[in-house]
């Protein structure tokens, strides 16, 4: 039997986060402010979260020109399944997520 | 002459490697002539190679290089006659320490040349990465001069080293200027690394160092992990404060860092030291059988062999220099493992047969704690370390190469996506 693994607090934070952004797609930066990691912890959450399809990708269409297009992410159904569970047990009385201070990050929709 | 020729084997990926890119190079600028005759360009990259900030930089890394050999030479003369009391050979670890130091030169010199070429393209990047070694020798040979002339003068007043012999004291400093010529081709190697274009032959253009480092960091990752090297950054050029795109980047390059073992290495280091622990058996008993000698050769030349051929086979199909440096750096681990794990009871079996020490088969070992500590000896496996990791990075280039020739220079995914 494959044992389930509870994730780290700061896989419990980025999933928070993007469960919370619901079907809108979330940028890696404004994940990083509003988590207040840093991106050497945020995207090898990201990465392993899209290798085991529970975060979906894609690329953003029409951006300012001079810029490249920017990664978009947000939780696919087995991600958002696993977010309400990590949520169930932080509020059961297990160790909350900590994410960081949260911050508005500039120019974010 | 096996042993020599594989170990010819293991250096000659880099050197043919840099003068085929040369040569593509070259034929490419005669063909192109896009940007003014030879002598224009080769102009244009001694200016690109030595402008802001890379001279000032050069200067530093000759000053460093200075004080560095200032303060090994002083250590080394310090320490070179305890050898016998603390039972390894200082002069000859020194030596290995050299050769070392040659192998971190030449990373640091295709590193420059890895920046400089992305930022103002493939002839400024390869004068700048040779410039660093020109800079290194300078500034080591301005300090090992003076050391070498007193002792010319008066050899009486230096340490005197037994198991030397008619040697010279000084010959691992002197191997370290020899060796710099094996670091020659990775500036070229670097720039060529560092100095693709986009679709359209335009360079990306340089907006700060932050930039660049995140780059370089992340233009080499495994196939499968590409997009995220396009995603970190596309994101940092939607930054604008210094401070946060410092941040970012930072963290951008940490992330590259880990994220970038290929799949299936662990199994390839898991049958690196199989196959190390099966030939270093075999060659233990062949040796002992045939009264040969000790192992010591094999375990130079056969890891580095296998070792290259797993890191050219992990970069070519990667299409990543990284990737075949992380796979070979891995199964490099797994090699020492082996080598330890079958010799260390091989020199029980040697010292027990009164045959020799396991490593050189010279002189029989007075206990068998002496026989273990052989194995153990800091200058045979940092020896070992030395000579696969040049086989490991000669692979990887070549596997790259390869690779990229295979399937052509990879797409970048956020530029496809923008099309």
């Amino acid at each position: 039997m494959v044992r389930a693994r509870q994730p780290s607090p700061q896989t419990a934070a980025v999933l928070t986060a993007l469960a919370e952004a619901g079907a809108g797609w979330s940028h890696g930066y404004d994940l990083c402010r509003a988590l207040g990691l840093k991106a050497g912890t945020v995207y090898p959450i990201l990465i392993r979260l899209a290798e085991r399809g529970q975060v979906e990708t894609s690329w953003e269409t029409g951006p300012p020109r001079g810029r490249p297009p920017r990664h978009l992410y947000r939780l696919t159904t087995m991600g958002a399944e696993l977010a309400r569970a990590v949520g169930a047990t932080a509020r059961g009385g297990h160790r909350a997520p900590a994410p960081g201070p949260a911050r508005p990050a500039p120019g974010s929709a | 002459m096996l042993d020599f020729l594989l170990f010819l084997a293991v250096l000659a990926p880099a050197p043919v490697l840099a003068i085929a890119v040369l040569a593509v190079r070259l034929h490419q600028a005669v063909r192109g002539g896009g940007s003014g005759p030879p002598a224009t360009r080769a102009r244009a990259a001694w200016r690109g190679g030595t402008w802001r900030p890379v001279w000032p930089g050069l200067i530093a890394v000759a000053v460093g290089a200075g004080l560095l050999t200032v303060v090994l030479e002083r250590s080394y003369l310090a320490m070179v006659a305890n050898g016998p009391r603390w039972g390894f050979d200082v002069a000859l670890l020194s030596l290995v320490l050299a050769v070392l130091g040659v192998v971190g030169c030449a990373a640091l010199a295709a590193l420059a040349a890895a920046a400089v070429a992305r930022a103002r393209g493939f002839g400024a990047g390869t004068v700048a990465g040779l410039l660093v070694l020109v800079a290194v020798a300078a500034g080591a040979t301005s300090a090992h001069l003076p050391l070498r002339a007193a002792y010319m003068a008066d050899p009486g007043s230096f340490p005197v080293v037994g198991n030397l012999a008619g040697g010279d004291l000084l010959a691992p400093f002197d191997a370290f200027f020899a060796a710099l010529i094996w670091a020659l081709p990775w500036p070229v190697l670097g720039a060529a690394f560092g100095g693709r274009t986009q679709s359209g032959g335009r360079r990306p253009a340089v907006r700060d160092v932050w930039q660049l480092l995140l780059d370089l960091a992340t233009t080499d990752l495994p196939e499968h992990r590409r997009a995220w090297g396009a995603a970190l950054r596309a994101e940092l050029a939607a930054i604008g404060p210094p401070a946060e795109r410092r941040g970012f980047a930072l963290g951008g390059v940490w992330a590259a860092l880990r994220s970038g073992t290929p799949h299936g290495a662990w199994v390839r280091a898991a049958g690196v030291a199989a196959v190390v622990a099966a030939g270093s058996f075999a060659a233990s008993r062949w040796s002992l059988t045939h009264d040969r000698g000790g192992v010591l050769s094999f375990w130079l030349a056969g890891p580095s062999v296998l070792l290259l051929a797993v890191a050219l086979a992990a970069a070519w199909r990667n299409r990543s220099f990284g990737a075949g440096l992380r796979t070979g750096g891995l199964a490099g681990l797994a090699a020492l493992v082996a080598v330890l794990a079958v010799g260390i009871p091989e020199a029980l079996v040697w010292a027990h047969q009164q045959a020799g020490y396991l490593s050189t088969g010279d002189a029989v070992p007075p206990t068998w704690q002496a026989a273990v500590g052989d194995v153990l000896r800091p200058e045979f496996l940092l020896g070992m370390i030395v000579v696969w990791a040049t086989g490991t990075a000669g692979g990887a280039a070549l596997g790259a190469a390869l690779g990229r020739l295979r399937a052509g220079t990879p797409a970048d995914p956020a530029a496809a996506a923008s099309d």
